[in-house]
């Protein structure tokens, strides 16, 4: 039977009264389950792969804390991005707090150091010849162009054209009207469309 | 591009998506065949979109799942079931609840002990009848032993220390005043108010002890304001009001307002204090905006025609709410709502000098993040000061004047002594009601 797409499968759902019980073994089958999905948006969050990793690891630990009160009424990936978002908006807090831009992460931040001339873009561990549309650097142009965009567009975009999510999900993950998400979702492209215009 | 072309490039998306119905995917495919502008337009979206959708995820690093399991597992050895359990007691939204009960059980002793104890039922009475048992009751003094060790010298009364000096206070956020400014007595801030002072024939002396007692801490210009609930007002320091505080013999002073006689830079408004540094309302009031305002002068001179009011506790809310339905600024409605024996209005008189702009904070509202966007939404003029008025009972109420600048939402460090709001005053108005 097809999973439903609103629907924690049922294997899931055993794990997840598994991962009630303690069980770490259950809890370490849905991190591969789910842990690219949380990586990627923490990536499109914070853009430096190793606070993306930080904070995917703060997903899954307060996951594993607060399961018991998950009670499968959303979907587990719905709970997790919307756990991925408001840790991320957490960090920025705390960011802004010690003066860091959000929409500049920490790597961009110590550019300036001797021994830290990083490149800012997405990293992409795998990233592989693409033979679909658009070519290897055309990607990375867009990769590129990603990472001028704020965090917020960031998100959306990934949550609707790398995740596949309906508006009606995106609203319910961002916790915000679906008018917002449409709004929110045109000025991303439009912003990014200009961003690409040689290239679209 | 006409409506129509509107209402089909908002469909651009969802068609591209799959997510149209039928009848929608063809009127909009057979508009774009009618449509060049659109056509282009519609090219442009499905080749980004068609490369948003071909960005491929990256692959979580294995260590991701390393680590968390290893956390995990680090952590449910180290969790003994017992303690377990006992955590769970403490979780916080428990923690919450009793700290809740625990703080309403409070509240409910201290109101029965301030309304069960002996003359909490004779300040109900008429005032006559109070007045008459207050005869009766010996005024309250300092003991001898304690006068002796009090020794205030003439510079210690109205020293001014440098800025640096002032012990940073959270919640102290009242300008230093400059030592070019002494103190001058209090007196109405409406002309033709009707003096607080009592008159003498009417009403009973004042307590000498408790003047002397007060003159010992370096109280100048005391007077008493009231004796139905004797009341006095005079100027003290920063430092000698903390000592006046912890003075047992004073245990039941009560700070009725404070204020500095800086060039109202400072209108500092903390009502029901009993001992309490702190403000009530958490929100105080500063201003010192060396522009001329406009607003001002017209509000000082409308202050001399202004009616005759007590505009003490309660009525000041009154008073500033029908200023400033009465169309005033923000910004004079709230002068005119300085209590009757603020400092006289020319000594509010700005400055032309231009300077640099304070800063204001509400420390109510920066406390909690949460409370920053209505900070801001009641704010949408980013930069520019204003005036408004918080009040959480009938007598309390507290000015503000926001600055709204960026520094200022940078909100939760201590930064903000930074601009001078963290400092104690150096000399401050004071009333203090003395309990018999």
């Amino acid at each position: 039977m097809p999973e439903n797409k609103f629907q924690n499968s049922t294997n899931e759902k055993i794990l997840i009264e598994r991962c009630k019980k303690g069980d770490l073994d259950a809890f370490n089958q849905l991190i591969l389950k789910h842990q690219d999905h949380v990586y990627n948006l923490a990536l499109s969050l914070l853009k430096n792969p190793e606070d993306a990793l930080d904070l995917a690891q703060e997903v899954f630990c307060s996951f594993y804390r607060n399961i018991r009160s998950f009670r499968g009424r959303s979907r587990l990936s719905t709970w997790l991005y919307r756990i991925t978002i408001n840790m991320a908006k957490n960090l920025w807090k705390r960011r802004e707090r010690r003066g860091y831009s959000k929409t500049v992460s920490l790597e961009e931040k110590n550019r300036g150091n001797k021994n830290e001339n990083l490149p800012l873009q997405i990293a992409d561990n795998n990233p592989g010849p693409r033979k679909e549309a658009a070519g290897r650097e055309l990607m990375e142009r867009l990769r590129e162009k990603m990472t001028e965009l704020s965090p917020e567009h960031r998100q959306i975009l990934y949550l609707r054209y790398t995740e596949h999510l309906s508006y009606e999900e995106i609203a319910t993950i961002t916790e915000s009207s679906l008018g917002t998400v449409k709004s929110r979702l045109n000025r991303a492209r439009t912003e990014l469309k200009n961003l690409m215009e040689p290239y679209v | 591009m006409n409506q129509e072309c509107t209402h089909f490039k908002e469909l651009f998306e969802p068609y591209l998506m799959g997510e149209l119905s039928e009848p929608e995917k063809r009127r909009l495919e057979e508009h774009l065949k009618e449509c060049a502008s659109c056509s282009a337009e519609f090219e442009k979206e499905r080749n980004l979109v068609s490369m948003l959708q071909s960005l491929e995820k990256n692959p979580a690093p294995e260590l991701l799942r390393t680590r968390v399991i290893a956390r995990l597992e680090k952590q449910q050895v180290s969790k003994a079931p017992l303690f377990d359990s006992v955590k769970r007691l403490f979780t916080w939204s428990r923690l919450r609840l009793v700290t809740g009960a625990a703080a309403a059980i409070l509240v409910m002793i201290w109101g029965m002990h301030i309304f069960l104890k002996p003359g909490a039922l004779e300040r109900t009475m008429p005032s006559a009848q109070r007045m008459e048992k207050q005869r009766a009751v010996p005024a309250m003094s300092l003991s001898e032993d304690l006068k002796s060790k009090i020794e205030i010298t003439e510079q210690d009364k109205y020293e001014t220390k440098p800025a640096d000096t002032y012990v940073a206070d959270e919640i102290d956020i009242i300008q230093e005043v400059p030592a070019s400014r002494k103190p001058s007595p209090p007196e109405f801030a409406i002309a033709g108010a009707k003096p607080r002072r009592i008159e003498e024939a009417k009403k009973p002396p004042p307590s000498l002890s408790t003047k002397e007692a007060l003159e010992k801490y370096g109280a100048k210009d005391i007077t008493l304001l009231d004796t139905e609930e004797p009341t006095y007002g005079f100027f003290i320091s920063s430092e000698n009001l903390e000592q006046l505080r912890e003075n047992t013999e004073f245990r039941k002073i009560r700070v009725i307002r404070s204020e500095t006689t800086d060039d109202l830079s400072t209108v500092d408004t903390f009502y029901d204090q009993e001992r309490t540094p702190s403000l009530v309302s958490g929100v105080r009031f500063k201003e010192k905006e060396n522009v001329k305002s406009p607003a001002l002068s017209q509000e000082l001179n409308l202050r001399d025609s202004a009616p005759k009011a007590d505009i003490r506790r309660g009525s000041e809310k009154s008073l500033l709410e029908s200023r400033m339905k009465e169309g005033e600024s923000g910004e004079a409605a709230a002068f005119s709502a300085l209590p009757s024996s603020a400092p006289k209005p020319s000594s509010y008189m700005y400055s032309q000098t231009p300077s640099p702009a304070p800063h204001v904070l509400l420390k109510q509202e920066i406390r909690e993040d949460n409370q920053r966007d209505d900070f801001l939404a009641k704010s949408p003029e980013k930069g520019r000061g204003r005036l408004s008025f918080e009040s959480s009972q009938s007598d309390r109420i507290v000015l503000a004047r926001e600055k709204i600048t960026s520094p200022v939402l940078q909100l939760g460090d201590k930064k903000e002594s930074r601009y001078g709001l963290t400092r104690k005053p150096s000399f401050i108005y004071v009333e203090i009601e003395v309990e018999p």
